[in-house]
Protein backbone atom coordinates (compact mmCIF):
# COMPACT_ATOMS: atom_id res chain seq x y z
CA UNK A 1 0.00 0.00 0.00
CA UNK A 2 1.86 3.43 -1.08
CA UNK A 3 0.74 6.72 -0.24
CA UNK A 4 -1.78 7.02 -2.61
CA UNK A 5 -4.03 4.21 -2.28
CA UNK A 6 -3.53 4.33 1.60
CA UNK A 7 -7.16 5.13 3.51
CA UNK A 8 -7.49 8.39 4.77
CA UNK A 9 -9.17 9.00 8.21
CA UNK A 10 -10.30 12.06 9.86
CA UNK A 11 -9.34 14.20 13.03
CA UNK A 12 -12.12 12.63 15.12
CA UNK A 13 -11.66 9.13 13.92
CA UNK A 14 -7.63 9.60 14.53
CA UNK A 15 -8.16 10.32 17.91
CA UNK A 16 -10.82 7.15 18.46
CA UNK A 17 -7.97 4.94 17.19
CA UNK A 18 -5.93 6.69 19.79
CA UNK A 19 -7.68 6.16 22.65
CA UNK A 20 -8.54 2.25 21.54
CA UNK A 21 -4.33 1.75 21.79
CA UNK A 22 -4.04 3.65 24.93
CA UNK A 23 -7.06 2.80 26.54
CA UNK A 24 -8.86 5.38 27.63
CA UNK A 25 -11.81 7.88 26.48
CA UNK A 26 -12.35 9.32 22.89
CA UNK A 27 -13.32 12.66 24.22
CA UNK A 28 -10.68 12.78 27.27
CA UNK A 29 -8.06 13.31 23.76
CA UNK A 30 -7.16 16.27 22.05
CA UNK A 31 -3.50 17.53 20.45
CA UNK A 32 -1.73 18.83 23.55
CA UNK A 33 -2.69 16.03 25.79
CA UNK A 34 0.60 15.00 27.18
CA UNK A 35 1.45 11.39 26.92
CA UNK A 36 2.88 11.82 30.85
CA UNK A 37 -0.62 11.91 31.46
CA UNK A 38 -1.75 8.81 29.13
CA UNK A 39 -1.06 5.78 32.18
CA UNK A 40 -1.66 3.31 29.20
CA UNK A 41 0.97 5.13 26.75
CA UNK A 42 3.79 2.79 27.89
CA UNK A 43 6.05 0.35 26.14
CA UNK A 44 1.97 -1.87 25.57
CA UNK A 45 0.46 1.50 24.43
CA UNK A 46 3.63 2.10 21.72
CA UNK A 47 3.42 -1.11 20.58
CA UNK A 48 -0.46 -0.86 19.87
CA UNK A 49 -0.21 2.12 18.18
CA UNK A 50 2.56 0.64 16.03
CA UNK A 51 0.27 -2.41 15.54
CA UNK A 52 -2.41 -0.38 14.55
CA UNK A 53 -1.18 1.85 12.46
CA UNK A 54 0.24 -1.62 10.16
CA UNK A 55 -2.71 -2.84 10.58
CA UNK A 56 -5.05 -0.05 9.01
CA UNK A 57 -2.62 2.03 6.76
CA UNK A 58 0.28 -0.26 6.52
CA UNK A 59 2.23 2.71 8.13
CA UNK A 60 5.76 1.24 9.59
CA UNK A 61 6.43 3.57 13.23
CA UNK A 62 9.46 2.80 14.68
CA UNK A 63 10.39 2.39 17.56
CA UNK A 64 12.93 5.61 18.04
CA UNK A 65 10.26 8.09 15.87
CA UNK A 66 7.78 6.33 18.51
CA UNK A 67 9.94 7.10 21.29
CA UNK A 68 9.76 11.24 20.38
CA UNK A 69 6.33 11.27 20.69
CA UNK A 70 5.28 13.31 23.84
CA UNK A 71 2.06 14.25 22.82
CA UNK A 72 -1.14 13.38 21.31
CA UNK A 73 -0.26 15.83 18.81
CA UNK A 74 2.89 14.28 17.62
CA UNK A 75 0.98 11.06 16.35
CA UNK A 76 -1.35 13.31 14.60
CA UNK A 77 1.55 15.32 13.07
CA UNK A 78 2.83 11.93 11.77
CA UNK A 79 -0.49 10.84 10.68
CA UNK A 80 -0.63 14.03 8.62
CA UNK A 81 2.68 13.69 7.23
CA UNK A 82 1.96 10.54 5.76
CA UNK A 83 -0.88 11.28 3.86
CA UNK A 84 -3.39 9.58 6.82
CA UNK A 85 -5.25 12.38 8.13
CA UNK A 86 -7.58 14.21 6.03
CA UNK A 87 -7.85 17.86 6.89
CA UNK A 88 -11.16 19.65 7.47
CA UNK A 89 -13.54 17.26 8.72
CA UNK B 1 -3.20 25.66 25.08
CA UNK B 2 -5.55 23.78 27.27
CA UNK B 3 -4.71 22.00 30.84
CA UNK B 4 -3.98 18.42 30.79
CA UNK B 5 -5.75 16.32 32.45
CA UNK B 6 -4.74 13.18 33.99
CA UNK B 7 -6.41 10.02 31.74
CA UNK B 8 -6.81 6.76 33.43
CA UNK B 9 -7.65 3.70 31.75
CA UNK B 10 -11.16 3.41 31.62
CA UNK B 11 -11.40 -0.50 32.76
CA UNK B 12 -8.63 -3.10 32.76
CA UNK B 13 -7.95 -4.27 29.24
CA UNK B 14 -10.73 -7.66 28.65
CA UNK B 15 -9.59 -8.78 25.76
CA UNK B 16 -5.93 -7.87 24.98
CA UNK B 17 -5.59 -6.66 21.13
CA UNK B 18 -2.01 -7.83 21.11
CA UNK B 19 -1.16 -9.28 17.67
CA UNK B 20 -0.09 -12.95 17.61
CA UNK B 21 3.36 -14.05 18.03
CA UNK B 22 4.49 -14.04 14.23
CA UNK B 23 3.02 -10.43 13.59
CA UNK B 24 4.33 -8.94 16.46
CA UNK B 25 7.86 -10.76 15.55
CA UNK B 26 7.80 -9.06 12.02
CA UNK B 27 6.77 -5.80 13.77
CA UNK B 28 9.41 -5.57 16.22
CA UNK B 29 11.89 -6.85 13.98
CA UNK B 30 10.88 -4.47 11.67
CA UNK B 31 11.16 -1.77 14.16
CA UNK B 32 14.59 -2.73 15.08
CA UNK B 33 15.71 -2.49 11.66
CA UNK B 34 16.36 -6.37 11.86
CA UNK B 35 14.49 -9.27 9.33
CA UNK B 36 12.09 -11.77 11.46
CA UNK B 37 14.81 -14.68 11.39
CA UNK B 38 17.45 -12.74 12.91
CA UNK B 39 14.97 -12.19 16.08
CA UNK B 40 14.10 -15.58 16.07
CA UNK B 41 17.28 -16.76 15.61
CA UNK B 42 18.96 -14.26 18.38
CA UNK B 43 16.96 -15.40 21.25
CA UNK B 44 18.75 -17.98 23.25
CA UNK B 45 19.49 -19.39 26.87
CA UNK B 46 22.08 -17.83 28.22
CA UNK B 47 25.57 -19.55 29.34
CA UNK B 48 28.35 -18.41 31.09
CA UNK B 49 29.99 -16.61 28.02
CA UNK B 50 27.61 -13.94 28.11
CA UNK B 51 27.78 -13.13 31.71
CA UNK B 52 29.61 -10.44 31.32
CA UNK B 53 27.99 -9.08 28.38
CA UNK B 54 24.60 -9.41 30.47
CA UNK B 55 26.36 -8.46 33.62
CA UNK B 56 27.37 -4.92 31.76
CA UNK B 57 23.67 -4.22 30.36
CA UNK B 58 22.32 -4.78 33.59
CA UNK B 59 24.96 -2.43 35.75
CA UNK B 60 24.09 0.17 32.95
CA UNK B 61 20.56 0.55 32.91
CA UNK B 62 19.18 -1.57 35.76
CA UNK B 63 21.17 -1.37 38.65
CA UNK B 64 22.38 1.80 39.55
CA UNK B 65 23.36 1.97 43.20
CA UNK B 66 22.52 -1.78 43.90
CA UNK B 67 24.15 -3.52 46.74
CA UNK B 68 24.63 -6.86 45.76
CA UNK B 69 26.52 -9.34 43.59
CA UNK B 70 24.77 -9.02 40.52
CA UNK B 71 27.62 -11.65 39.38
CA UNK B 72 26.95 -13.81 42.47
CA UNK B 73 22.92 -13.79 41.96
CA UNK B 74 23.24 -14.72 38.13
CA UNK B 75 25.03 -17.50 38.51
CA UNK B 76 22.60 -18.64 41.38
CA UNK B 77 19.43 -17.80 40.06
CA UNK B 78 19.75 -19.25 36.32
CA UNK B 79 21.06 -22.09 34.54
CA UNK B 80 23.47 -20.37 32.45
CA UNK B 81 24.13 -23.55 30.79
CA UNK B 82 24.79 -25.46 33.46
CA UNK B 83 23.37 -28.71 34.35
CA UNK B 84 21.57 -28.61 37.60
CA UNK B 85 22.58 -25.24 38.47
CA UNK B 86 20.14 -22.12 39.20
CA UNK B 87 16.22 -22.60 38.86
CA UNK B 88 15.38 -21.33 35.69
CA UNK B 89 16.67 -19.87 32.53
CA UNK B 90 17.95 -16.30 31.37
CA UNK B 91 16.99 -15.80 27.74
CA UNK B 92 19.08 -13.38 25.53
CA UNK B 93 18.53 -11.45 22.22
CA UNK B 94 21.85 -10.58 20.61
CA UNK B 95 21.43 -8.36 18.01
CA UNK B 96 23.55 -5.69 15.98
CA UNK B 97 26.41 -7.45 17.81
CA UNK B 98 25.37 -7.26 20.99
CA UNK B 99 23.04 -8.00 23.47
CA UNK B 100 19.82 -6.29 23.54
CA UNK B 101 17.36 -7.44 25.79
CA UNK B 102 16.74 -10.27 28.50
CA UNK B 103 14.08 -12.49 30.64
CA UNK B 104 14.45 -14.71 32.93
CA UNK B 105 12.11 -17.73 33.25
CA UNK B 106 11.79 -19.81 37.03
CA UNK B 107 10.47 -23.01 36.68
CA UNK B 108 6.56 -23.06 38.15
CA UNK B 109 5.80 -26.42 39.34
CA UNK B 110 2.26 -25.84 40.73
CA UNK B 111 -0.78 -27.98 41.63
CA UNK B 112 -4.47 -26.81 40.52
CA UNK B 113 -7.35 -28.69 42.02
CA UNK B 114 -4.91 -31.86 42.50
CA UNK B 115 -3.61 -31.57 39.10
CA UNK B 116 0.07 -31.01 38.50
CA UNK B 117 1.24 -28.79 36.60
CA UNK B 118 4.51 -27.40 35.35
CA UNK B 119 4.64 -23.48 33.93
CA UNK B 120 7.14 -20.41 34.32
CA UNK B 121 7.09 -17.40 35.78
CA UNK B 122 9.08 -14.66 33.86
CA UNK B 123 11.40 -11.90 35.82
CA UNK B 124 14.37 -9.95 35.05
CA UNK B 125 12.62 -8.21 31.38
CA UNK B 126 15.54 -5.84 30.61
CA UNK B 127 15.49 -3.76 26.99
CA UNK B 128 17.92 -1.47 25.91
CA UNK B 129 17.01 1.72 25.49
CA UNK B 130 17.51 2.36 21.84
CA UNK B 131 15.38 -0.91 21.84
CA UNK B 132 12.08 0.52 23.95
CA UNK B 133 8.72 0.99 22.32
CA UNK B 134 9.71 -2.06 19.62
CA UNK B 135 6.89 -4.02 21.55
CA UNK B 136 10.39 -6.45 22.21
CA UNK B 137 9.23 -6.74 25.89
CA UNK B 138 5.78 -7.66 24.53
CA UNK B 139 7.60 -10.27 22.43
CA UNK B 140 10.11 -11.88 24.77
CA UNK B 141 7.15 -12.37 26.94
CA UNK B 142 4.95 -14.29 24.33
CA UNK B 143 8.16 -16.01 23.41
CA UNK B 144 8.22 -17.32 26.56
CA UNK B 145 4.86 -18.88 26.61
CA UNK B 146 4.95 -20.67 23.35
CA UNK B 147 7.81 -22.68 24.94
CA UNK B 148 5.98 -23.04 28.28
CA UNK B 149 2.36 -24.13 29.41
CA UNK B 150 1.36 -20.93 31.19
CA UNK B 151 3.40 -18.12 32.58
CA UNK B 152 2.89 -15.94 35.59
CA UNK B 153 3.98 -12.65 35.90
CA UNK B 154 3.93 -10.53 38.60
CA UNK B 155 4.45 -6.27 37.80
CA UNK B 156 7.21 -4.68 39.87
CA UNK B 157 7.31 -1.29 37.99
CA UNK B 158 5.38 0.74 36.23
CA UNK B 159 6.50 -0.56 32.78
CA UNK B 160 6.11 -4.37 33.88
CA UNK B 161 3.03 -3.79 35.85
CA UNK B 162 1.26 -2.28 32.58
CA UNK B 163 2.36 -5.44 30.61
CA UNK B 164 0.81 -7.91 33.74
CA UNK B 165 -2.15 -5.90 33.77
CA UNK B 166 -3.13 -5.76 29.55
CA UNK B 167 -1.11 -9.05 28.45
CA UNK B 168 -1.90 -11.57 30.94
CA UNK B 169 -5.13 -12.40 32.73
CA UNK B 170 -5.27 -10.98 35.86
CA UNK B 171 -4.87 -12.69 39.40
CA UNK B 172 -6.35 -10.83 43.10
CA UNK B 173 -3.13 -8.14 43.83
CA UNK B 174 -1.14 -8.96 46.83
CA UNK B 175 -1.52 -6.46 49.49
CA UNK B 176 0.17 -4.97 51.88
CA UNK B 177 -0.72 -5.60 55.61
CA UNK B 178 1.14 -4.40 58.71
CA UNK B 179 1.93 -4.94 62.28
CA UNK B 180 3.61 -1.88 64.17
CA UNK B 181 6.11 -2.58 66.82
CA UNK B 182 6.67 1.02 67.44
CA UNK B 183 4.51 3.85 66.55
CA UNK B 184 6.82 6.83 66.45
CA UNK B 185 7.96 6.61 62.63
CA UNK B 186 4.27 6.46 61.83
CA UNK B 187 3.49 8.97 64.09
CA UNK B 188 6.67 11.39 63.00
CA UNK B 189 5.28 11.34 59.52
CA UNK B 190 2.02 12.37 60.00
CA UNK B 191 1.51 14.35 63.13
CA UNK B 192 5.20 15.46 63.89
CA UNK B 193 4.11 17.51 66.68
CA UNK B 194 2.47 14.39 68.56
CA UNK B 195 6.04 12.95 68.25
CA UNK B 196 8.00 14.92 70.36
CA UNK B 197 5.88 13.72 73.03
CA UNK B 198 7.63 11.11 74.19
CA UNK B 199 5.26 10.40 77.09
CA UNK B 200 2.88 9.66 74.63
CA UNK B 201 4.51 8.21 72.32
CA UNK B 202 5.62 5.77 75.15
CA UNK B 203 1.96 5.23 76.52
CA UNK B 204 0.91 4.44 72.61
CA UNK B 205 3.59 1.69 72.14
CA UNK B 206 3.32 0.18 75.71
CA UNK B 207 -0.67 -0.33 74.33
CA UNK B 208 0.72 -2.13 71.48
CA UNK B 209 2.68 -4.70 73.10
CA UNK B 210 0.01 -5.59 75.59
CA UNK B 211 -2.12 -5.72 72.52
CA UNK B 212 0.74 -8.27 71.13
CA UNK B 213 0.51 -9.98 74.26
CA UNK B 214 -2.67 -10.74 74.64
CA UNK B 215 -3.20 -11.95 71.04
CA UNK B 216 0.01 -13.94 71.52
CA UNK B 217 -1.97 -15.56 74.26
CA UNK B 218 -4.33 -16.89 72.26
CA UNK B 219 -2.00 -18.40 69.90
CA UNK B 220 -2.52 -22.19 68.89
CA UNK B 221 -0.69 -24.68 70.88
CA UNK B 222 0.64 -27.89 70.15
CA UNK B 223 3.66 -26.53 68.00
CA UNK B 224 7.47 -26.28 68.40
CA UNK B 225 9.25 -23.49 66.30
CA UNK B 226 12.25 -23.65 65.57
CA UNK B 227 15.19 -21.30 63.77
CA UNK B 228 17.03 -23.66 61.26
CA UNK B 229 19.73 -23.04 58.67
CA UNK B 230 19.07 -26.83 57.30
CA UNK B 231 15.88 -28.40 55.44
CA UNK B 232 15.37 -31.80 54.66
CA UNK B 233 16.29 -31.68 51.02
CA UNK B 234 13.09 -34.67 50.05
CA UNK B 235 10.77 -32.43 52.54
CA UNK B 236 7.46 -31.68 50.62
CA UNK B 237 6.89 -27.93 51.38
CA UNK B 238 3.72 -28.12 53.40
CA UNK B 239 0.28 -26.74 51.49
CA UNK B 240 -3.40 -25.98 53.36
CA UNK B 241 -5.26 -29.83 53.66
CA UNK B 242 -8.36 -30.03 52.09
CA UNK B 243 -7.64 -26.37 50.22
CA UNK B 244 -9.58 -25.74 46.58
CA UNK B 245 -6.57 -23.55 44.12
CA UNK B 246 -3.30 -23.50 42.99
CA UNK B 247 -0.27 -24.86 45.36
CA UNK B 248 3.47 -24.62 44.84
CA UNK B 249 5.35 -28.20 44.08
CA UNK B 250 8.35 -27.42 45.97
CA UNK B 251 10.51 -29.35 48.47
CA UNK B 252 13.22 -28.94 50.93
CA UNK B 253 16.35 -28.90 48.49
CA UNK B 254 14.15 -26.18 46.51
CA UNK B 255 13.38 -24.15 49.58
CA UNK B 256 17.19 -25.02 51.21
CA UNK B 257 18.64 -22.51 47.76
CA UNK B 258 15.88 -20.53 47.27
CA UNK B 259 15.33 -19.09 50.84
CA UNK B 260 18.65 -19.55 52.46
CA UNK B 261 21.17 -19.42 49.26
CA UNK B 262 20.37 -16.07 47.94
CA UNK B 263 23.23 -14.14 47.31
CA UNK B 264 20.85 -10.69 47.17
CA UNK B 265 20.54 -10.98 50.85
CA UNK B 266 20.55 -13.32 53.74
CA UNK B 267 17.04 -14.90 55.32
CA UNK B 268 15.94 -16.37 58.65
CA UNK B 269 14.17 -19.61 58.72
CA UNK B 270 11.94 -20.66 61.23
CA UNK B 271 9.87 -24.32 60.86
CA UNK B 272 7.36 -24.85 63.00
CA UNK B 273 6.78 -28.83 63.56
CA UNK B 274 3.76 -30.52 64.75
CA UNK B 275 5.24 -33.38 66.57
CA UNK B 276 7.76 -34.88 64.09
CA UNK B 277 5.68 -33.32 61.36
CA UNK B 278 6.73 -30.16 59.68
CA UNK B 279 3.11 -28.21 59.68
CA UNK B 280 4.58 -24.85 58.23
CA UNK B 281 7.63 -22.41 57.63
CA UNK B 282 8.22 -18.82 57.39
CA UNK B 283 11.15 -16.95 56.45
CA UNK B 284 11.98 -12.80 56.82
CA UNK B 285 14.30 -10.22 56.21
CA UNK B 286 15.16 -7.53 58.39
CA UNK B 287 15.88 -3.85 56.21
CA UNK B 288 16.16 -0.03 57.09
CA UNK B 289 12.96 1.65 56.26
CA UNK B 290 13.07 5.61 55.17
CA UNK B 291 14.34 6.39 58.41
CA UNK B 292 16.67 4.23 58.65
CA UNK B 293 14.69 1.87 61.42
CA UNK B 294 14.87 -2.10 61.16
CA UNK B 295 11.52 -3.63 59.68
CA UNK B 296 11.03 -7.15 59.35
CA UNK B 297 10.16 -8.13 56.15
CA UNK B 298 8.02 -11.19 55.49
CA UNK B 299 9.60 -13.40 51.71
CA UNK B 300 7.75 -16.95 52.17
CA UNK B 301 5.53 -19.48 54.40
CA UNK B 302 4.47 -22.34 53.87
CA UNK B 303 2.06 -23.86 55.73
CA UNK B 304 -0.42 -26.70 56.09
CA UNK B 305 -3.73 -24.65 58.02
CA UNK B 306 -4.52 -21.77 59.45
CA UNK B 307 -3.10 -21.90 63.13
CA UNK B 308 0.56 -23.41 61.70
CA UNK B 309 0.27 -19.55 59.79
CA UNK B 310 -0.90 -17.83 62.75
CA UNK B 311 1.64 -19.75 65.13
CA UNK B 312 4.38 -18.63 62.82
CA UNK B 313 3.13 -14.81 62.09
CA UNK B 314 3.36 -14.47 66.33
CA UNK B 315 6.86 -16.02 65.87
CA UNK B 316 8.11 -13.18 63.34
CA UNK B 317 6.52 -10.91 65.14
CA UNK B 318 8.27 -12.10 68.56
CA UNK B 319 11.09 -11.72 66.69
CA UNK B 320 10.52 -8.18 65.44
CA UNK B 321 10.18 -7.03 68.90
CA UNK B 322 13.57 -8.72 69.72
CA UNK B 323 15.59 -7.11 67.14
CA UNK B 324 14.10 -3.71 67.94
CA UNK B 325 12.14 -3.12 64.43
CA UNK B 326 9.16 -1.02 63.97
CA UNK B 327 6.91 -3.22 62.31
CA UNK B 328 6.34 -6.55 60.32
CA UNK B 329 5.00 -6.12 56.79
CA UNK B 330 3.88 -8.59 54.09
CA UNK B 331 2.30 -8.91 51.16
CA UNK B 332 -0.83 -11.26 50.65
CA UNK B 333 -3.04 -12.82 48.27
CA UNK B 334 -5.62 -15.32 49.09
CA UNK B 335 -8.26 -14.13 51.50
CA UNK B 336 -7.54 -16.98 53.72
CA UNK B 337 -4.09 -15.66 54.79
CA UNK B 338 -5.71 -12.25 55.20
CA UNK B 339 -7.82 -13.46 57.79
CA UNK B 340 -5.29 -15.34 59.50
CA UNK B 341 -2.92 -12.26 59.34
CA UNK B 342 -5.84 -10.20 60.89
CA UNK B 343 -6.40 -12.31 63.97
CA UNK B 344 -2.34 -11.72 64.54
CA UNK B 345 -2.96 -7.85 64.47
CA UNK B 346 -1.76 -7.45 60.79
CA UNK B 347 -3.72 -4.57 59.32
CA UNK B 348 -4.07 -3.35 56.06
CA UNK B 349 -2.82 -0.70 53.71
CA UNK B 350 -5.25 2.01 53.20
CA UNK B 351 -5.41 2.89 49.63
CA UNK B 352 -3.45 0.37 48.19
CA UNK B 353 -4.36 -1.19 44.77
CA UNK B 354 -1.67 -4.09 45.91
CA UNK B 355 0.68 -5.52 43.37
CA UNK B 356 -0.95 -6.54 40.42
CA UNK B 357 0.01 -10.09 38.98
CA UNK B 358 -1.27 -12.18 36.06
CA UNK B 359 -1.20 -15.79 34.25
CA UNK B 360 -1.51 -16.65 30.60
CA UNK B 361 -1.79 -19.87 28.61
CA UNK B 362 -1.97 -20.34 24.61
CA UNK B 363 -5.09 -22.75 26.25
CA UNK B 364 -7.82 -20.67 26.73
CA UNK B 365 -9.63 -23.10 29.29
CA UNK B 366 -6.23 -23.49 31.15
CA UNK B 367 -5.91 -19.55 31.53
CA UNK B 368 -9.41 -19.62 32.68
CA UNK B 369 -9.10 -21.70 35.37
CA UNK B 370 -5.59 -20.38 36.22
CA UNK B 371 -7.06 -17.37 36.65
CA UNK B 372 -10.33 -17.99 38.28
CA UNK B 373 -8.35 -20.33 40.89
CA UNK B 374 -6.99 -18.16 44.06
CA UNK B 375 -3.80 -18.54 44.38
CA UNK B 376 -1.07 -17.21 47.64
CA UNK B 377 1.55 -15.53 45.76
CA UNK B 378 4.39 -14.16 48.39
CA UNK B 379 7.63 -12.08 48.16
CA UNK B 380 9.40 -14.62 46.41
CA UNK B 381 7.41 -14.32 43.08
CA UNK B 382 8.65 -10.55 43.15
CA UNK B 383 9.93 -9.59 39.90
CA UNK B 384 13.08 -8.12 42.34
CA UNK B 385 12.65 -10.93 44.29
CA UNK B 386 11.25 -9.18 47.15
CA UNK B 387 14.14 -6.88 47.22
Amino acid sequence: MDASTRPTITQTEALALLAECFNVPADSLHADVERESIEDWDSMGALMLIAELDERFSLELTAEVSREMTRIGHVLDFLRAHGVLREGD
Amino acid sequence: MRVTEATRPVAPASAPRVPAHDKLGRLVARSLGLDEPALREGLRPATLDDLSDVLALRREHLLPGHEWDDDAYLRWRYRLGREGAGFGELWCLRAHGRVLATIGVEDLPIELDGQPLTGAQVMDLLVRPEAQESGLGIWLNQAMLARHPFTLAVGANSNSAGIVRRLFEPLAPRLTFTHPLDLGPFVRRRWPTLAATPLAMRAANAGLALRRLALRWRRPRGFMVEHTTRLDPTLAAPVPRGAAGVHLRHHGAYLQRRLLDNPRRPLGLRVARRGDAVAGLIAWSVEADDLGRPELHLIDWRHDGDDALLVLLHEALREAAAQGCTCVRLLLQDEASQRVAARAGFLPSSDDEGRPCGVQSRDAELAARLAHAPWALTDLHDDADGF
